[in-house]
């Protein structure tokens, strides 16, 4: 182990002379190219020497390097293959200075790279094409939200700024890469030798930057999309006047969660919004609801930090929940202490008519199904009692 | 090109036995190096100019094919057929 020597690879694949150049220099200083994970380049230390290295395209892709006709050839020339980079690129080196150069004739190299071109220009392409699909998504997120413009770029601007960045970097660097690759190609074409880079300092630190840069704006998009999805709910259920569980399903959809998604309107029997005591958990992250003969308690986190608590929500509001079989004409319920109560339309399973009512107490729900035989009035005064002192 | 099929009139040769041949004919004017070379191989094998005759260990050899024979006499006339144009000047 203390004989390697690992790297970051600081270039483009595609830029094969700035490799080729900067793999010279490393072997110059003892560090002989042995192996690579990734961008992980793997040196093995020896002694300094003088060494040509060249990258070549020819021999197709594959997980094992280029074909053995090639390999073979080249070796009985003199150059040694040592590894494959992104599948495409084939490392050769060669310590004799009087072996002749890899490719002689840059004409017939570029006709060797042209199907390599054709993919990075397709590549190319669509790259352009996935910006201009994510400036469409980021203009219609826009168009279509309820929430004007100015509070959606408040609530979201982290998310929106990082989007419009990435936006932007990609496109330079997306040019940027065209350019080196369609540089290299046309050279060649033209008859120009590739040549050895003296200086490459701008092009790996632009490289890696910009590589770093992307990262980091992909995962700035991707957290602030939840901390988003939060900020633009609770500025909907704060604002929001009328029936719970319309708020619900369109809370649901926005969330996108998909079993629910899936489901039609009308199969929305009953949902509620918890409004929990803790000003940590969202107001959003706690649905009710229940669907067909199953009584599902579902916990939305948008937050990833919240997660334990979302948990911990979950297990006190399923502990006192009861279901009682009840009777009794639901306008005379009482549910006086109750921070909430919610009674839901009829609706049927399998022969039976049920109703509901929900009651809530802080963060102490009771659900209570009518299903045709029980004083649902004594119960729901009862309820209410319990979880009153439950809060207490 | 031209040098490559010039190099299997002699006989079957191997990659490294070609670029010996044509950098002895050229007297080191042309030097092909090994990746211009395969191309060029892949190129007559897959028009069927020449094709591999022995594989033995790393070396492979290859011949020139009556079509490749061809190829090869017809170049060489429109070459001689350049110079005499040129001559003709």
């Amino acid at each position: 182990m203390g004989n390697i020597k690992n790297k970051w690879f600081p270039f483009e694949w595609f830029d094969i002379e700035n490799a080729q150049s900067w793999f010279e220099d490393c072997e110059k200083k003892g560090l002989k190219l042995k192996d690579r994970f990734g961008r992980i380049i793997g040196f093995e230390k020896t002694e300094p020497r003088e060494c040509r290295y060249r990258i070549d395209v020819i021999g197709g892709r594959g997980e094992y390097g280029p074909d053995t006709s090639v390999t073979d050839l080249y070796a009985e020339c003199g150059w040694e293959y040592v590894l494959t980079l992104m599948n495409t690129y084939h490392v050769y080196r060669c310590y004799d200075p009087e072996v002749p150069e890899l490719h002689t004739d840059p004409v017939l190299q570029a006709k060797s790279m042209k199907k390599m071109h054709i993919k990075n220009m397709i590549f190319e392409i669509v790259e352009v094409l996935f910006v201009i699909v994510f400036l469409g998504m980021l203009i219609s997120e826009f168009m279509s939200s309820e929430i004007p413009l100015r509070e959606t770029i408040e609530t979201g601007s982290v998310r929106f700024f990082s989007l419009v960045t990435m936006l932007l970097l990609l496109l330079p660097v997306g040019i940027i890469q065209m350019h080196i690759r369609s540089s290299i190609y046309h050279r060649l074409k033209r008859g120009e030798k590739l040549k050895s880079k003296k200086r490459y300092i701008g092009a790996a630190v632009t490289s890696t930057l910009s590589l770093l840069l992307l990262i980091t704006l992909l995962l700035t998009y991707w957290i602030s999309g939840f901390v988003t999805i939060a900020n633009s709910s609770s500025h909907m259920l704060a604002n929001y006047k009328g029936e719970l569980d319309v708020i619900c399903l369109e809370h649901i959809e926005y969330g996108e969660t998909r079993r629910l998604s899936e489901m039609e309107p009308d199969d929305f029997k009953c949902g509620n919004f918890m409004k929990t005591d803790s000003d940590v958990l969202a107001p959003e992250m706690l649905i009710l609801y229940e669907y067909g003969e199953d009584m599902y308690l579902h916990i939305e986190y948008y937050k990833m930090r919240y997660r334990s608590l979302a948990s911990r929500m979950a297990h006190e509001l399923m502990f006192p929940k009861d279901y009682h079989d009840i009777t009794a004409p639901f306008e005379m319920i009482t549910v006086e202490g109750a921070d909430e109560a919610y009674l839901s339309e009829e609706y049927t399973v399998g022969n039976e008519i049920r109703r509901e009512l929900i009651i809530r107490c802080g963060s102490r729900v009771v659900s209570v199904i009518h299903s045709g035989d029980a004083e649902l009035i004594d119960w729901a005064d009862e309820y209410a009692a319990m979880l009153l002192n439950a809060k207490d | 090109m031209f040098y490559v099929l010039m190099s299997f009139l002699g006989g079957e040769k191997c990659g490294i036995e070609i670029t010996e041949y044509i950098r002895a004919k050229t007297r080191g004017r042309v030097s092909l190096g090994p990746g211009t070379l395969y191309t060029i191989l892949a190129k007559f094998e897959s028009e069927k100019m020449i094709e591999e005759t022995e594989v033995v260990g790393r070396k492979r050899t290859y011949k020139l094919t009556q079509k490749g024979k061809d190829a090869y006499y017809a170049e060489l006339d429109r070459l001689r057929q350049c110079i005499a144009d040129a001559e003709e000047v």
